[in-house]
């Protein structure tokens, strides 16, 4: 495997851009990996470079980037709803410096997986996209997610009446906690406000359009590529998208109509922090992007 | 700015060198001394604005990953605080054989630490550290770095995320981690592997026990949200530590995020303004013409 680091240009500003070059590519298919919220091109605990190498090591040629205002780049982070273009341009720059790929393979975690389908699917050499715990965050949303995952989870667990029964819980704050998120599960959205922000938005801070979602799910539609979902266990932006697909009857209907090929991976975490788990989502992804 | 790799001892890393912008006289090059493990994934975009803030002022700057960190090769499991060394070494030498001289080291959180146990190597090297929130003590940072594992370890069991009995997969103290550490077993923490090469080192490390050369000038900025905050008590030990060595060393208190701690990505104006300020100072102090 090769590595090679190189500058481009997005929209006048200056982003770093690193390719892994397999030594015997097996696949025409290259890998881009695009980041979820304001990370840089190597992800938490490096995640994203474990993920390049060992792609390029099966084969598959891969590419990272920064959005502008991320990482090395010059400029302002337009956050994940408006990340399409710099997306685009990384597509442009990977076929550009990789002749033998003929489509591309886009892999996004959580607002990345977003983005994939907020315009990044519309560039016509994307053939596949892999979403792993996609954001699909709203204020009731999240208090479902909670309400349905957290607590109904620990009404089950025997260390929970432990506590319980012994007087550990701090019952007054736990009920406090359950009746906040059942007041916000039906609340609805705040409005937006169109007012730009300077630094760097992220999840915590962008103000999304409330039909951010719906907007995802008709990029989703309009797409005829091959789709894989990977899906955190133990995480609740991924308790939350999954709650929306059973919900939403739009989504429903859309994972119903067309093939989405879906992996679980057992007790992972959001980012996939520990080598057992990194290791599955590569080799989830690797084995994906070579099969037919 | 010009990505490359090039070889160290342990294998290829990755730079980044941002070139002066002004067009006067080249007033030399800044070495940055990466910081360990998140505290890099969360404080790249102001390492970089503060390199072209350098920039502006007529310093090249070259970002190093070193090995087994960033977009190097290899991987923290692999890596060890001599092979980081000889990394820094290998971008010291990189800039002398591109004509130019490193006269000011630049370092973020732990690596202060590695830059003046550099310098204490290489007395040669650079005569200038620009700290930003340096750790002083290595036995504090790493004993902050298990606490995240302690901490995760923790949020399982009360949540209830891990299975079987609390009592019996009670979480590792720091004392059992620090333990399996001297018995030679790599830690995993928080998607890191810390390994004894690395930990070990580091934990008898004191940044005012390094012995400097009589002409270094240390800069230490503290970095604090607090209005009120003014210079720690630790910086001010180690003031006045170096001091007594017959060194020229400041500590500048500026009120600002600690962007290396955030979860989400904040822009340290005033320590970039409070730092440029000094490297502008530096050059007046050195005469060097105006252009």
């Amino acid at each position: 495997m090769t590595e090679t680091a190189f500058c481009f240009k997005i929209a006048g500003d200056e982003v770093v851009g690193i390719i892994h070059t397999p030594d015997r590519p097996t696949t025409d298919t290259g890998l881009l990996i695009i980041v979820g919220g304001p990370q840089y091109r190597i992800g938490a605990h490096r995640q994203y470079v474990h993920l390049a190498r060992h792609c390029a090591a099966a084969g598959i040629p891969v590419m990272r980037f920064d959005y502008r205002g991320i990482g090395d780049s010059t400029g302002h982070y337009p956050g994940f709803q408006q990340v399409t273009p710099d997306i685009h341009a990384a597509i442009d720059e990977f076929l550009n410096r990789c002749p033998a790929i003929r489509t591309v393979a886009v892999w996004g975690l959580c607002e990345g997986a977003s983005a994939c389908l907020l315009g990044t699917q519309e560039h016509q050499a994307v053939s596949r996209l892999i979403l792993v715990n996609p954001w699909v965050r709203s204020d009731s949303g999240e208090a479902r997610a909670y309400v349905k995952h957290y607590y109904l989870a620990r009404l089950k667990q025997p260390q929970f009446w432990n506590k319980l029964f012994s007087g550990k819980l701090d019952l007054g704050q736990a009920i406090r906690g359950f009746l906040s998120n059942l007041v916000r599960m039906f609340r609805p959205a705040p409005p937006l406000s169109g007012t730009p922000l300077q630094k760097p938005k992220t999840s915590a801070t962008e103000k999304t359009t409330e039909d951010f979602s719906a907007r995802m799910c008709e990029g989703l539609a309009r797409f005829s590529g091959r789709v894989l979902l990977i899906q955190s266990e133990r995480d609740l932006v991924a308790r939350e998208f999954d709650d929306l697909i059973r919900r939403s009857p739009s989504w429903r209907t859309l994972f119903k109509t067309r093939k989405i090929d879906r992996v679980d991976i057992a007790e992972t975490d959001h980012t996939f922090s520990s080598e057992k788990w990194r290791q599955a989502a590569a080799e989830t992804t690797s084995r994906w992007i070579l099969s037919e | 700015m010009q990505p490359f790799f090039f070889n160290s001892t342990a294998g290829q890393l990755f730079g980044n060198y941002f070139p002066a912008t002004d067009d006067c006289e080249a007033k030399g090059d800044i070495l940055f001394f990466p910081p360990f493990a998140e505290e890099l994934n969360r404080s790249r975009h102001m390492i970089s604005r503060q390199a072209r803030a350098f920039n502006r002022l007529g310093y090249g700057v070259l970002l190093v990953d070193l090995f087994g960190t960033g977009d190097s090769a290899g991987s923290y499991a692999e890596s060890s605080w001599e092979i980081w060394i000889q990394d820094m070494k290998t971008a010291c030498d990189w800039l002398v054989n591109q004509k130019s001289r490193p006269i000011a080291f630049w370092a973020l959180r732990s690596g202060a630490l590695l830059a003046a146990d550099l310098v204490q190597r290489y007395p040669q090297l650079a005569c200038h550290l620009l700290l930003w929130a340096p750790v002083s003590q290595g036995k504090a940072f790493i004993a902050q770095f298990l606490r995240i594992k302690i901490a995760a370890d923790l949020a399982e069991t009360t949540t209830g995320t891990k299975d079987g009995d609390e009592t019996e997969n009670a979480p590792l103290g720091t004392r059992d981690m620090l333990a399996l550490l001297h018995q030679g077993h790599t830690l995993e923490i928080a998607g890191y592997h810390l390994p004894p090469a690395l930990a070990l080192p580091l934990l008898e490390m004191s940044l005012t026990s390094f012995a400097l050369p009589p002409e270094t000038r240390i800069d230490w900025f503290d970095v604090s949200p607090s209005h009120t905050a003014g210079i720690s008590p630790a910086a001010r030990r180690a003031i006045e530590g170096w001091h007594k060595q017959g060194l020229d060393a400041t500590a500048h208190s500026v009120k600002d995020v600690q962007f290396w701690a955030l979860q989400e990505p904040e822009w340290a104006k005033n320590l970039i303004e409070e730092t440029s300020k000094v490297m502008m100072e530096m050059t007046d102090l050195s005469e060097v013409a105006s252009c």
